[in-house]
């Protein structure tokens, strides 16, 4: 009888897909809205990398994830170039989300939590240099309403304030001291460019390498939290200061470089999932992902256990540098304890670990 | 000194957030299920989801409106999901498949003996009817009876008529009954 068939049927649905349980991607999902506008008018990054993984896509293991880095124009923090379009180096979160207290300039009033991207400069490897930016996602709060400017402010206050990372991350601090008092845009129809006032030109004691850093640390977060590709960015210094650092200067716009050259400001590798200290339930699959620009795409991997590896393979980046990859490893099911991902990339000339991060995760 | 931005862009992308967040969190789900119906790998699932949320988040300010979002979401997930197998050629390892083959990443490892007994007594031999049927009648009956839609709803998010909609249920239902009970 047909309705019994139909009543088997949307049993038989309903059991068929609640056989999974689809993982967390909010954050990832905000993250690509409002810091990739290229990824929302061509989102299609998984035909690349599903294609080159088809053979293996659908029988089990692995599945090589999102493809493709992005960003646009210029490197480092010099001038601007016209801006074309842009890809961000990244589809999903870098690490976990950390509470930041609400930044300065919040007007009085209601706020709401939100979760902005932030980059922050780091150490790529475990012995310090060089150093690269890391993107944090961090849940921090903004006047209700409030205009895509303020929310930039408040990713660039965050982004300024690496103190709640430095205990587990190897970030430095070249904005301390200094705040964020205003950020502007220009608009033409779309936001155009973007001007971020500081307090003053930054801290002293920082290399070359890390004022460089620290500077287009603001212009990828301002970029990223305003979601309009790579808009120039302008500094004023409110002291008056013609430069950042003593070597940067105001009167010029600052971009994140073009996408062949982000291998030089982005940390090599990133894990973006697990998040540091994300807790997976027993018996669930764990699978750790993140971008690399790495020599044919390769790094190495651990996992450890009571700081014993107790696994470890290869994993290979739906790209080498220098275009940024993606890259997924499928761990399995884990037994309950407590573990760390560890990522590393070994030189192919010396076989030294040339970069490296790890994150701790749990398996309850 | 750049001017202050307009509100009117910036309360646009606000809202396209907060339609974003509501849709995510009443949605995600049941989409990516879905998807996984249709293509029958979690990983790729969740990717096309993700993939429509975005697109719909760039084009909220034509959207405007939650339903019409949803469509949107509903019509980006089957389209997606249909090229996922076409691009991918797996749909005839995957219509070929008596039994599952998909790629959880979500689920536990494979079912017990008395688990796969049970599933085949209880649809596990429906499902894999369904994989067996034509794509545009295997689309029409997931979207029926999984998400309850109507014949209006389908048609708009297979981009048909309603009276193919119901000329696909009829067939894709008798043909089901063919296959699992031997009966024409």
């Amino acid at each position: 009888m047909t309705d019994d068939l139909e009543r088997r049927l949307r049993q038989a649905l309903h059991r068929e897909a609640e056989r999974i349980t689809p993982h967390e991607r909010r954050t990832e999902i905000l993250a690509m809205a409002n810091d990739d506008t290229e990824t929302a008018q061509n989102p299609r990054r998984w035909l690349i990398p599903v294609a080159a993984a088809a053979s293996v896509a659908l029988i089990g293991a692995a599945i090589w994830g999102v493809s493709n880095s992005g960003g646009n124009q210029q490197a480092t923090p010099v001038t601007t170039h016209p801006v074309t379009s842009t890809t961000t180096p990244a589809a999903g979160p870098s690490t976990a989300m950390v509470p930041v207290p609400v930044p300065s300039p919040a007007p009085t009033g209601a706020t709401t939590p939100v979760t902005l991207p932030a980059y922050f400069v780091g150490a790529t490897t475990a012995t310090g240099a060089p150093y690269g930016l890391y993107r944090e996602f961090v849940r921090t709060a903004v006047p209700v309403g409030a205009t895509a400017a303020q929310k930039a402010e408040a990713a660039v206050a965050v982004a300024m304030n690496a103190q709640p990372f430095t205990n587990y991350e190897p970030y430095v601090q070249p904005w301390s001291g200094t705040s964020v008092k205003d950020v502007t845009v220009t608009t033409d129809g779309r936001i155009s460019d973007a001007t971020i006032t500081l307090s003053g030109p930054g801290a002293s004691g920082f290399t070359a390498a890390q004022t460089r850093l620290a500077v287009q640390q603001l212009v990828w977060t301002v970029q990223a939290a305003l979601g309009q590709g790579a808009i120039p960015v302008r500094f004023v210094v409110a002291d008056g200061s013609p430069t950042l650092f003593g070597a940067y200067p105001t009167d010029k716009t600052y971009n994140r470089p073009a996408p062949e050259l982000q291998y030089q400001v982005l940390a090599p590798i990133w894990i973006t999932s697990p998040v540091r200290d994300q807790a997976f339930p027993a018996g669930a699959t764990v699978v750790a992902s993140g971008q690399s620009c790495a020599f044919e795409g390769t790094t190495q991997w651990q996992l450890k256990k009571g700081g014993t590896a107790v696994r470890s393979g290869s994993a290979t980046a739906s790209s080498g540098c220098p275009t940024r990859g993606t890259w997924k490893v499928n761990l399995g099911a884990l037994a309950a304890g407590s573990y760390t991902f560890r990522m590393y990339e070994v030189s192919m000339q010396d076989g030294k670990i040339i970069a490296e991060t790890s994150k701790p995760f749990s398996v309850r | 000194m750049a001017e202050r931005e307009e509100v009117g862009s910036a309360g646009s992308t606000w809202a396209a957030d907060r339609a974003l967040t509501d849709l995510y969190a009443a949605h995600w789900h049941s989409l990516v299920r879905l998807s996984w119906l249709l293509v029958g790998d979690q990983q790729l699932a969740e990717e096309t989801v993700q993939d429509a949320f975005v697109s719909m988040h760039s084009r909220w300010s034509r959207l405007r409106n939650p339903d019409l979002a949803l469509a949107y979401l509903r019509r980006c997930v089957v389209n997606s999901s249909r090229s996922v197998l076409r691009h991918r050629k797996v749909e005839n390892r995957y219509l070929s498949a008596e039994t599952s083959a998909r790629t959880a990443h979500g689920m536990t490892e494979a079912p017990s003996a008395e688990e796969r007994a049970l599933e085949h007594a209880t649809g596990a031999r429906l499902v894999a009817a369904l994989g067996r049927l034509p794509r545009r009648q295997r689309e029409v009956l997931t979207l029926r009876y999984y998400l309850d839609l109507s014949e209006a709803q389908i048609a708009d998010a297979l981009s048909i008529s309603a009276g193919s909609v119901k000329a696909h249920a009829h067939r894709g239902l008798i043909a089901l009954r063919s296959d699992v009970e031997g009966t024409p």
